[in-house]
């Protein structure tokens, strides 16, 4: 049953128990999965209030505690712990063992409820109650409740504050207001239907407040949260230990395993021999060509989860030829994406057919360009460049494959492509540049909304006031249609014009062909078969709070 | 009167000697020929190479070594071997063009330190005793990296690490030629610091420039490798032996012969350049003159 099926299924349930369908559509709107749907259904049959139960993790309840250290290696190490002052997936990974946040995403990229036992959403999407866990504390003792949820968040929404992630919850969220003791309210700047999963994502934990201030700028290097483990210590270049959290306050999802000792290793052949060799009982996210060595290797099993990345060449909208949306048509139809996905990640992943990916709440289908060198040829024709012409592919060297593949696809009709590939601070330079400055012209590039919601896929991406300095646009794309779909999208609560609002500008996008669209990987991991609770997730952040041994 | 002239014997010259004995050297003469061969290739490769070295053929992508691929395929489906073959001359001249300029002003270098000696002397070679310093092939890096990544950026980056080396070796052979009679009596004689350098000085230093340059040339190959395993060495998707075992190294374990190959142009040829040199330094060394 796929999940639109799945959300058909429950809905019909809902209504039948006397719920009004447009609660529920907005509920979907958030993100809220169909099981937790469905929770909220038997909660309210039981006290009528709409609750959203929390879910179960892929973590057997009984899993035995067995006492042995579990080692994880990383593609990175991560650079900072401190949850609001960090970009970083690695850090992410590590900061979901230590942090939690009042709602989170599980492993199918959907809302679960952490923190708080609950929310209710305002009519006009601009208040967000929730109903915290009570008898919770942070590792350092301290209580968590609204005061703490309150405090955190004026610590990183403080215009003084230099935290990494202040632009992203200061962008939408003007504060955060306690209610009662185990009751806070968010209140947004505007109507912003994707609150929830803005909190959602792992940027989203909650730090001890009183241990934040006390270590100010250390709090990186000093985490504490309320999460399964407790921050013990970090040998930077080498080694961050974690240890399980005797205090937990939810039975269910205590840790495992008694410590977590976790690496970064950058070699990318390395990180695979980690687990072949014993070193990590856990490893990712693994290049291709590890986990397709790695499966052949008995005693170890790959993890694959599809991704919520799109990988793409930009073209520059705003610089010729790419001013013709033939050429940019023509160059989409050139390019054979699975002989890219074959070249850049040995077939892990499928080709992009809409400018999100499919697990990307408020995704549509729209199809991808099927390769067609005469067609590609003929659009060039009419656009007056029947002989092809010559540009510039720029990437960094993680992209360099992508970049080849595409380079020796344009050939074929006569668009002479040179890859250059640039350090990538060099490269962040070029991309940073303003519209009129920018020596853009393609550009290999990707996205992945760590929300899982089609607004903090597209908006960044594909509307002006993203466009560099400021944001991602880097294909200097602007678009009436698609500019005021992704604004409806985002101030309309009612989920059904929500998810149109969002197809529609999925199509245009594609249509207009913004970018030349490739592909989207999967993640992948190697966990060693007497091990489990460990994946790569969707979004890029590896995932091991729920670490076991199976014997 | 008659006078009997005898038929002068022909004079043995010190390169006509120094071939004889390079030829009796074994080792010398398989790194000349395998040398030989690479030259050929590369000035031969489109003659040569199988296939277009950057045509995409994703149906036989990944391949191990076969009829129709000897060397296999990479990920994009190209062949190894056509790849390895257009290499040749990447390598070569990136090697060589580094190496000529390292020499160049290597040697200037050194003449001018050696033949004027005193501050001059000193000023020269206490700057490139801060140069040498340097871990080289960090220096190469950084030229990139200021410069960008290009073909000529890479051959000044070989030629910037390869030329303190020259200007010592230079500057030593001065020291002992500006001592000799015949400098002596050139100056005798009025010759000027030009002359003196250029016609007697150095002609009599080329063959440790020579010797030099033969060896430093294996290095530089290498170091334009090493540049393009750091991906800083030509443009992707040029074939540069350095770089194709960058490109390699991802799919050692599930597909080796991809690195394997480039590893083995490139070792095969710094090996017989350094068979070479070594030959070439003992072939010319006066003292094993018989």
């Amino acid at each position: 049953m796929n999940r639109t099926q799945h959300f058909e299924t429950v809905l019909r349930d809902w209504e039948a128990a006397g719920l009004s369908r447009r609660t529920f559509l907005r509920y979907v709107a958030m993100g809220t999965s169909a099981v937790a749907l469905n929770g909220m259904l038997v909660s309210h049959i039981s006290a009528q209030t709409p609750v959203a139960e929390p879910e179960v993790a892929e973590f057997p309840a009984s899993a035995p505690f067995v006492d042995k250290e579990f080692k994880i290696s990383l593609q990175t190490e991560p650079d900072n712990l401190d949850v609001h002052d960090t970009t970083s997936n690695a850090s992410a990974s590590v900061d979901k063992c230590i942090y939690e946040g009042l709602v989170t995403l599980n492993q199918e990229m959907r809302i679960t409820t952490l923190l708080a036992k609950s929310w209710e959403v305002s009519d006009d999407a601009k208040e967000f109650t929730f109903f915290l866990q009570e008898g919770v504390t942070f590792h350092d003792g301290e209580a968590f409740n609204a005061a703490a949820v309150v405090a955190a968040f004026d610590r990183v929404l403080n215009p003084e504050s230099t935290l990494r992630r202040a632009g992203y919850f200061g962008a939408v969220l003007d504060h955060v207001e306690e209610v009662d003791e185990y009751t806070v309210k968010f209140v947004a700047k505007f109507p912003f239907a994707a609150m929830v999963a803005t909190l959602a994502h792992p940027a989203g934990g909650i730090p001890s407040p009183k241990a934040a201030e006390a270590a100010g700028a250390d709090f990186g290097i000093q985490p504490v949260g309320t999460g399964p483990f407790k921050f013990i210590s970090w040998v930077r270049g080498d080694l961050i230990t974690l240890e399980k959290n005797e205090n937990y306050w939810n039975p269910d999802l205590a840790a495992a395993v008694p410590k977590l000792l976790i690496r970064g290793v950058s070699e990318p052949s390395a990180l695979g021999i980690a687990v072949q060799s014993g070193d990590a009982a856990f490893a990712g996210p693994l290049e291709a060509a590890s986990a397709q060595q790695l499966r052949q290797v008995d005693g170890v099993e790959v993890t694959s989860v599809p991704g919520l990345t799109v990988y793409w060449a930009t073209m520059n909208n705003t610089k010729e030829p790419f001013t013709d949306v033939r050429v940019r048509q023509a160059l989409n139809y050139a390019v054979d994406k699975n002989a890219v996905l074959m070249a850049g990640s040995l077939g892990e992943g499928y080709v992009a057919d809409s400018p999100i990916a499919r697990d990307t709440w408020g995704y549509t289908e729209v199809g991808a360009y099927e390769p067609d060198l005469d067609k590609a040829k003929s659009l060039l024709a009419e656009a007056g460049l029947a002989d092809g012409f010559s540009t510039q592919i720029f990437c960094s060297a993680v992209h360099r494959d992508r970049a080849v593949a595409v380079q020796g696809q344009l050939s074929q009709i006569g668009v002479n492509a040179e890859v250059m590939q640039m350090e990538s601070a060099a490269l962040t330079e070029e991309t940073s540049k303003p519209q009129e400055e920018s020596n853009l012209q393609m550009l290999i590039s990707q996205w992945s909304p760590s929300t899982g919601d089609a607004d903090w896929a597209l908006r960044p991406i594909y509307t002006k006031a993203q466009w560099p300095p400021a944001g991602n646009t880097t294909s200097f794309f602007t678009d009436e249609e698609v500019e005021s779909a992704i604004q409806q999208g985002l101030e309309i609560s009612d989920p059904v014009a929500r998810a149109e609002a969002y197809a529609t500008a999925q199509k245009r996008i594609m249509e207009l062909a913004v970018n030349l669209f490739l592909y989207v990987p999967d993640y992948l991991g190697a966990i060693v078969s007497n091990a489990g609770g460990c994946l790569t997730q969707a979004d890029g952040v590896t995932f091991f709070r729920t670490a076991y041994w199976r014997e | 009167m008659s006078t009997t002239l005898r038929k002068a014997e022909r004079e043995r010259s010190l390169w006509g000697d120094a071939w004889r004995r390079l030829r009796r050297n074994l080792f010398a003469m398989i790194g000349l020929v395998g040398l030989v061969l690479i030259v050929l290739v590369a000035i031969f490769a489109p003659r040569i190479a199988p296939y277009d070295p950057n045509l995409q053929d994703y149906m036989v992508a990944m391949k191990g070594p076969s009829r129709d691929h000897w060397l296999g395929t990479d990920n994009f489906g190209r062949d190894i071997l056509s790849r390895i073959i257009y290499g040749a001359r990447i390598s070569l001249r990136l090697g060589l063009f580094g190496t000529i300029i390292g020499a160049s002003i290597g040697s200037l270098l050194g003449a001018v330190a050696g033949y004027f000696g005193g501050w001059i002397d000193t000023l020269i070679m206490r700057l490139l005793d801060i140069q040498m310093a340097f871990p080289g092939i960090l220096l190469a890096v950084i030229v990139i990296a200021v410069m960008g990544i290009s073909d000529v950026n890479v051959i000044i980056a070989i030629g910037v690490f390869s030329f303190p080396t020259f200007a010592r070796v230079i500057r030593g052979s001065f020291l002992v030629l500006r001592e000799q009679d015949y400098v002596s009596a050139a100056k005798s004689i009025g010759a000027g610091s030009r002359r003196i350098l250029f016609r007697h000085l150095l002609p009599n230093s080329l063959s440790p420039i020579l010797v030099l340059s033969t060896l430093r040339l294996g290095t530089a190959i290498l170091t334009a490798a090493s540049l393009g395993f750091l991906g800083l060495g030509v443009r992707p998707p040029n074939p540069e032996w350095g770089t194709m075992l960058s490109e390699g190294r991802n799919y050692m374990q599930l597909a080796p012969h991809i690195a394997i190959f480039p590893g083995l142009a490139i070792l095969l040829t710094v090996v017989a350049l350094n068979l070479l040199g070594d030959g070439l330094r003992d072939a010319l060394d006066p003292r094993t003159r018989k």
